[in-house]
């Protein structure tokens, strides 16, 4: 078990390096981050200053090292925009993200997994072309629509829950609603495709012919088998709740991470855009190595040791 | 059993073939059916764009936010669905727009197939060192958000036409890599490509004579579902500001700007959001049902 964890730990590591390594690759594709900095009108002393202060004069390999010993020791230098160190600024702001994210999942699966489980079992009936027809829409409507619908519906034409702002829980209805509107495509589609290939399983006829009741059979029998799948989309959908975070928080002025890397990114704050980036990669990969394990809790058959 | 072998046994089933049979497969569902229409008529439509009556960077502030109407001034086109803050109307920009979109899309979509698919072949029949750095270069590009890399990217090298090619391509490549790898580590192992190998057929022979054709329909479908991603992608950056600068109407732009009018230009926020939604909808219906007419044994 040890050597597993620390085997995928050591694959995270990895992962991570490399992240950092196209995240530098990235910035000095564009040749001279310091034009991007400064103003068009600043001299070309402020440029020359400015370039040494960085140390965008050294060699790439230099730049490089200097960089991803930075990032070994979590530092990244200060915003350009509030002079804040970059990485306490990031920090602060995860809670608000992870409040969104995690409650978005949870509705998302209450909703997608009973949905599709439905869907599975009535196969080929009205509930179920209505599952499959969400899933389908659902791919097919881009966040920040959807976002924007519901600030007019339930905002504007009918103004019972307050369009934008953070504070209070009627603030977090509106954002959690439309990340988990976005989500509940794919979680319904992987549970029904998922709940159709156990559902001939002779398992299932057994556990019927012992006497359970069908509620019995379909939940612990039939939901728990097919559940790998699930898990393995819970935590793809990891990406697209934080990729989606940027754009709902944008919208509904929710101050999280998305915000603080949309605001960074408009207004090419280097240092933010880098701790940003950095910190929802080590986190992605994180829950991901977690998930490989709550495999082996779902089905004692994937185990690694 | 291969694809194509397959697809032989369904042809003979059915005596039709080619462009009739495919014509009569879509004539038979008719969601799809309609999704074709659907995105022909998309497609003249933004073809045309320019020729609607109305020209859509015509400013005229006396129509400042007008709602969507059938009536009209003498000689002159109504405005269907309504005028933008500055009078533009609704209608011609959002037609810009969409050929916009699909401009952006098929041709990020072709930057990063050719990417992927050239990669993900090369990485799944040599195998090897060049396997090992592709693929933990993917992994390595799935652990960050697409908006996220796509947003980091641009703050670099700055939002213009080229550049967001550029973008959507970088992050668009991973899915075609990773499909066709898997698909070419199975073809490589079927007995066709076995006697090919045995009877001293050169790896490039083998490579686009043996294997390629096995591969080619993954790719058709993964073209067509990876199509209204990158449209939505590429609508999500305008969205943010981060997309093709305005003047340029887009219609992540103009739905952005719709956010200032929400309590008196509904039809801002409603239009471009089904425009988009549409031609996304069509291009998936096609690649679901292009998946299961290809080759039903495929899931992606």
């Amino acid at each position: 078990m040890l050597s597993y964890i620390l085997s995928r730990v050591f694959q995270g590591l990895l992962t991570v390096l490399i992240v950092v390594t196209i995240v530098f690759v990235v910035l000095n594709l564009s040749g001279d981050p310091i034009r991007l900095m400064l103003p068009p009108t600043a001299s070309a002393e402020d440029v020359a200053a400015m370039r040494e202060a960085f140390g965008f004069d050294r060699p790439l390999v230099e730049q490089y090292v200097k960089f991803l010993r930075q990032v070994l020791r979590l530092d990244f230098g200060r915003s350009i925009q509030t002079r804040m160190p970059a990485t306490e600024q990031v920090l602060m702001r995860f809670p608000a993200t992870m409040l969104l994210a995690f409650s978005s999942l949870l509705l998302a699966a209450l909703i997608g997994v009973p949905l599709g489980v439905l869907a599975a079992v009535n196969r080929g009936k009205v509930l179920d072309g209505l599952a499959v027809s969400i899933s389908l829409i659902g791919q097919s409507i881009p966040v920040f629509w959807i976002a924007l619908i519901l600030i007019l519906l339930l905002g504007v034409f009918w103004p019972i829950l307050p369009p934008s702002g953070y504070g209070t829980a009627r603030h977090l209805i509106l954002p959690v609603l439309t990340i988990a509107l976005f989500l509940i495509a794919g979680i319904t589609r992987v549970t029904r495709t998922s709940m159709i290939e156990v559902l001939p399983q002779m398992y299932l006829t057994a556990a019927r012919a012992k006497g359970l009741s069908e509620k019995a059979v379909i939940v612990k029998h039939a939901l728990r088998n097919a559940s790998i799948p699930i898990i393995t989309q819970l935590g793809l959908q990891l990406r697209f709740v934080l990729g989606g975070s940027v754009v709902v928080e944008s919208i509904f002025g929710w101050p999280g991470l998305g915000q603080l890397l949309a605001h960074a990114a408009y207004e090419r704050d280097y240092p933010l855009v880098t701790a940003t980036t950095f910190f929802v990669a080590c986190l992605i990969i994180g829950i991901n190595i977690l998930l490989d394990m709550a495999y082996t809790i779902a089905d004692p058959k994937v185990r690694f040791w | 059993m291969g694809s194509r072998q397959q697809r032989n046994a369904n042809r003979s089933s059915d005596s039709r073939r080619g462009f009739r049979r495919y014509a009569h497969m879509v004539w038979r569902q008719k969601r799809v059916a309609a999704a074709h229409v659907l995105l022909l008529v998309i497609l003249l439509a933004a073809a045309l764009a320019d020729l609607y009556p109305i020209d859509a960077s015509r400013l005229d502030l006396s129509l400042h936010l007008e709602p969507p109407t059938l009536s009209h001034k003498e000689g002159e086109f109504p405005r269907l669905l309504g005028t933008d803050p500055l009078g533009r109307d609704l209608l011609a920009r959002l037609l810009q727009a969409t050929r916009l979109s699909l401009y952006v899309g098929v041709l990020a979509v072709a930057v990063a197939c050719g990417v992927g698919t050239l990669l993900g072949l090369l990485a799944g029949f040599i195998g090897g060192l060049l396997d090992h750095v592709v693929m933990r270069i993917a992994d390595a590009l799935l652990a960050l958000p697409f908006v996220v890399l796509a947003i980091a990217i641009v703050a670099a090298i700055g939002p213009s036409f080229m550049n967001i090619i550029f973008v959507l391509g970088l992050t668009g490549w991973v899915t075609f890599a990773r499909l066709v790898r898997a698909e070419v580590l199975r073809v490589r192992e079927m007995d066709h490509v076995e006697a090919a190998r045995a009877i001293g057929c050169s790896q490039w022979r083998l490579l686009f004579v043996h294997v390629w054709p096995q591969v080619v329909g993954l790719v058709l479908v993964t073209i067509t579902l990876t199509l209204g991603q990158m449209i939505i992608a590429e609508a999500t950056l305008s969205f943010l500001g981060l997309g093709i600068p305005p003047p340029t109407p887009t219609l992540g732009g103009i739905l952005s700007n719709a956010q200032t009018y929400f309590f008196s230009a509904w039809w801002l926020v409603v239009f471009p959001g089904i425009f988009l939604v549409v031609i996304v909808l069509c291009a998936n219906l096609i690649g679901d049902f292009l998946r299961d007419y290809l080759d039903p044994r495929l899931k992606l």
